[in-house]
């Protein structure tokens, strides 16, 4: 679903690159609900740059952080 | 002094507004004041956007500033109750990433963050000397603005953070005076800084004009009052266009108003409600919506007018920038404004009614005082400077500093951690080194040293990395051991207040967390400190895997050897490759290359970024790159210098010789890494070059450093030969033979050679061709005719699989290599024959002349006629090689590379 949402805003950015009067109007419109605004340019952000998924997970930590979460977690030793 | 900049205020949603575009600025030409004075580092938020953007915009003083991220972690906004566990964690660990590296000034950018993103505050704090920059308290004039409980407790606890900083920064003395006043900050805890003004806010140059793009871009036909901002209530937009209607007729229809900005649908609705109930007609008033910078910039140079009537403002950046385009400028005589332009002619009070449509007027129809108020307007702009608001934040902090000492913070003394204590001594040492990685804690050791130092292989491994797996360990090895995982009994040692922060996290929001949460909350927390030693991280993805034998490989095999052999000083070589979305460390691969047989128990399987990294790319990950180029820019986010080797560019100079799929995604892997990478480091003058133009026509925005460094060749090696096919020995002793080594495919030429020999043949000479290298593309025809070829196996030989002893015997008994190619990255078959004492014979390409000197008899033609007259002649002549540069060693090489890497890592960065 993601990369299918990454794969639509992608093909949307270069149709509005190739009609720049409608990419403007849509500009100025959305410009002016700056919520709605602030949440596309995150989502445009996260569509282009997909680190987010890179987080990491319990199940593949670097030993000194899955020391550390052991010792959040509970004394090891018990 | 140590400085650290927390960057927060260039991230979030502040960074399209004044606040990140002040951060910016300010850290900017502090970095540059500070260069040489104070050690600068910037703190960046993983888990928010507008990194790239900010290290950009540093680049100028990229050799100022060291740049850390701490986390990411994220879903810790405040607006929602669900957060609040996370964020805990999260303040608690940045609060250690402010202070772990016992800076002696913490500077908070924008604290006045984190309603609803993921920026960060201190949870308390920080030890070190904390400044931050106060913008304005405008909320707590009018709390009605706060709305809901949620925001207002997230302002107030922002407000508490504020009022126990060291000291304010304050933007202006409007800003200054309300705080002493509303907080009861004490006078001489806050400063004024001010603002300053970008150097593109300037008057047009003269003959420039604006008409056209006026019309076309915005409609605007006629002379125009300008307003530029945001439109809440406080900005008192209404009364401008209030003021608009009441100038006299005539006046009104000679200027239109020109609203620049956001305008929300409500301001809209309001704004039209006072245009009709004014009215107003609709072409009295333009509203822009969203303008570029660029586009700004032009309207301030044209406007008649510009007329700030806000109420309240932190400073007022919009009339400075109007001043400083030459407009001329009229603001409300309230708060920071008159501190902003200076000249009372140039105010008006918003107060009075009619006091704003008499000032226009007035400035509208006295081409005198417009005169006056344009000239007193460039001047007062020009007392704001970027440079003028750092010095005096400087001398502000340098002065608080010296006055106070290096603090330890009273209330907020970490108390010392409920750490083990561990007694160790030569018998126990073994088991209790495990034991203390698990469960840091100070050490104390008793009686002798052991005999024996350590042995297993992990232990070696982290006494120094590859280069300490062979080898004797001594028993004082067991020391340095211990004090890698030793807390000592400091309360300021890193490890020891990590677990500080462990411990507080562990005993209030462990328990509410996920298992992912608390897994990205310990992955951040350990991450937040430099690692201890410098890592440069080989990526050897692809050799790894599956080494081709290629010249690709023989030059990362060589070169990583003699860096895994003899690595840079303070440095660890480590080669990694990716999998799985993640890089892991390539400890068989390694291994391998040093010529021992892989341990079982080395540490650490995914590679863990601390900031203290260099990413080197000496594989030609062409398929690896798409997929790990995102981890790589959270890399370079993180401070991690990314380096890249490019062998060359024929995919995109010479087209013709690759499939179509070739040429893509060798495009592609060139825009990623010239993306993604701070330098890319060529191997050949003439390679750079080449990417130099490509880079300078195919991409915008910054630009990676090129180098070129020399590839390696060992001189004097011993040689091992083999024997040759009776056949082929026959045919070399009983002929002149030329050899062409490298694979099968277009670009090597061997089609214009075969053509020549050809001709050659036929015309009575006899000359042998022997072809050494592997078949490769695009040469279907090429390989029909030379296996079915008249003269196979008689003057004519093709080895597509000899091994290196073949090679060896063959280039013995060559009388010449020939080397035809069209294009290449480097040249090493030219060194090779020329250290066997063997002539070349070689196209006139400057690659060549780069790499060989004036060695080789050059050819220029590219018609087999041409090539055969050349090869006739250079037979009946055999000329005497000329001169050749120097060539240099592996090691050389490798060294070569190593201060390329080094020099353009950036001062303070992990270049050891």
């Amino acid at each position: 679903m993601n990369a299918l949402f990454r794969r639509g805003l992608r093909n949307l950015l270069h149709f509005l690159g190739r009609h720049p009067a409608l990419k403007r109007a849509i500009v100025d419109l959305v410009y002016r609900f700056p919520a709605l605004d602030g949440k596309l340019r995150t989502a445009a952000h996260r569509a282009i740059h997909p680190e987010a998924a890179l987080d990491v997970d319990a199940s593949r930590l670097p030993d000194a952080s899955r020391r550390a979460y052991d010792r959040m977690r509970g004394d090891p030793r018990k | 002094m140590k400085i650290v900049i927390d960057m927060q205020g260039v991230q979030t949603d502040s960074r399209h507004r004044g606040i990140g575009r002040y951060c910016m600025s300010v850290t900017r030409a502090f970095a540059g004041l500070s260069h040489g004075v104070h050690d600068t580092t910037v703190l960046f938020n993983a888990a928010l956007d507008g990194v790239d953007e900010a290290i950009d915009a540093l680049a100028d003083g990229r050799e100022h500033v060291r740049r850390r991220t701490v986390g990411p972690l994220r879903n810790t906004s405040f607006d929602d109750h669900a957060n609040d566990a996370r964020r805990e964690a999260a303040e608690r660990i940045f609060t250690h990433a402010l202070d772990v590296e016992r800076p002696d000034v913490v500077w908070l950018g924008s604290v006045i963050e984190g309603l609803n993103d993921d920026a960060l505050v201190p949870h308390e704090l920080p030890q070190a000397f904390t400044v931050a920059t106060l913008y304005d308290l405008i909320p707590l004039h009018d709390p009605r603005q706060l709305g809901q409980a949620r925001p207002r407790d997230w302002y107030m606890h922002r407000i508490e953070v504020l009022k126990r900083c060291d000291l304010l920064l304050a933007i202006s003395e409007w800003v200054r005076s309300d705080a002493i006043e509303r907080l009861g900050v004490a006078p001489e805890r806050i400063v004024a800084i001010g603002a300053g003004v970008d150097a593109r806010f300037a008057p047009s140059p003269p003959g420039d004009s604006h008409t056209t793009l006026l019309q076309e871009r915005f409609g605007i036909t006629r002379p125009f009052i300008m307003y530029n901002g945001g439109f809440d209530a406080r900005k008192n937009a209404l009364a401008l266009v209030e003021a608009y209607a009441s100038l006299p007729d005539a006046l009104r229809a000679k200027h239109t108003l020109v609203l620049v900005g956001r305008v929300d649908a409500l301001a809209a609705e309001r704004i039209a409600e006072t245009m009709a109930a004014t009215r107003l007609r609709a072409n009295d008033v333009v509203f822009t919506g969203y303008v570029t910078d660029a586009e700004l910039v032009r309207l301030y140079q044209a406007c008649s007018l510009f007329v700030f009537p806000s109420t309240r403002e932190g400073f007022g950046l919009p009339p400075l920038e109007a001043m400083a385009c030459g407009a001329p400028t009229i603001v409300n005589d309230a708060t920071s404004l008159p501190e902003v332009v200076g000249s009372p002619d140039a105010m008006f009070d918003a107060t009075q009614p009619s006091a704003m449509s008499a000032r226009m007027e007035a400035v509208l129809t006295d081409a005198e005082l417009a005169v006056r108020l344009r000239r007193q307007g460039l001047e007062r702009a020009s007392q704001f400077s970027w440079q003028a608001v750092a010095a005096r934040a400087c001398a502000a902090i340098e002065s608080a500093v010296v006055g106070v000492g290096r603090k330890v913070r009273e209330s907020t003394i970490r108390s010392l951690p409920r750490l083990p204590h561990y007694r160790v001594n030569a018998t126990n040492v073994a088991e209790t080194l495990p034991r203390l990685r698990r469960w840091p804690g100070s050490v104390a050791w008793s009686g002798p040293l052991p005999d024996a130092g350590p042995a297993l292989a992990a232990d070696r491994y982290r006494l120094g990395g590859y280069a300490r797996l062979r080898g004797a360990t001594s028993a004082a090895d067991w020391l340095t051991l211990l004090e890698e995982e030793d807390t000592g009994l400091a309360r300021n040692h890193a490890l020891a207040q990590q677990c500080v922060v462990e411990q507080a996290i562990a005993a209030s929001v462990a328990p509410v967390l996920s298992d992912d949460d608390l897994a990205r909350v310990a992955d951040a927390l350990t991450r937040a400190a430099p690692g201890k030693h410098v890592r440069w991280l080989v990526d050897v993805t692809h050799i790894a895997a599956n080494d081709l034998g290629t010249g690709v490989h023989r030059v990362v095999r060589s070169i990583l050897r003699e860096w895994l052999a003899h690595p840079p000083e303070g440095v660890r070589i480590e080669p990694v490759a990716y999998r799985e979305g993640r890089f892991h460390h390539a400890h068989d691969y390694a291994c391998r290359l040093i010529g021992i047989d892989p341990p079982g128990d080395l540490p650490d399987d995914i590679v863990a970024i601390t900031g203290n990294e260099v990413y080197v790319g000496l594989d030609w990950a062409m398929e690896s790159l798409p997929s790990s180029a995102p981890l790589l820019r959270t890399w370079r986010r993180a401070g991690v210098p990314v380096h890249f080797i490019v062998y060359d560019l024929l995919p995109i100079t010479m087209p013709w010789a690759f499939h179509a799929q070739s040429q893509e995604r060798f495009t592609e892997w060139m825009t990623t890494i010239a993306d993604v990478g701070d330098a890319l480091h060529c191997i050949s003058r003439t390679t750079a070059g080449e990417v130099a133009t490509w880079l300078g026509e195919h991409t915008t925005g910054r630009q990676p450093v090129i180098t070129s460094f020399e590839l390696g060749a060992e001189a004097g090696k011993e040689r091992r030969s083999g024997s040759l096919d009776s056949r082929l020995e026959h045919a070399m002793c009983a002929r002149p033979s030329l050899l062409m080594v490298g694979t099968v495919e277009p670009r090597k030429g061997h089609e214009q050679v075969l053509d020549a020999m050809e001709l050659l043949w036929e015309s009575g000479a006899d000359i042998g061709l022997i072809i050494v290298g592997h078949r490769g593309w695009l040469v279907k025809e090429l390989a029909e005719r030379l296996q079915m070829h008249a003269e196979k196996g008689k003057r004519l030989f093709w080895l597509d699989d000899a091994d290196d002893e073949t090679l060896e015997t063959v280039y013995k008994r060559a009388t010449a290599l020939l080397a035809a190619s069209h294009g290449e990255g480097y040249g090493l078959p030219l060194i090779e024959a020329a250290q066997r004492g063997k002539p070349v014979i070689a196209r006139s390409l400057s690659v060549f002349r780069e790499v060989a000197g004036d060695y080789p008899s050059y050819f220029h033609t590219d018609t087999p006629e041409g090539l055969a007259t050349f090869l006739a002649r250079w037979i009946v002549d055999r000329p005497l090689a000329g001169s050749h540069p120097v060539w240099r060693s592996w090691k050389e090489s490798a060294a070569s590379l190593q201060d390329a890497i080094k020099a353009n890592s950036g001062p303070g960065s992990p270049t050891g």
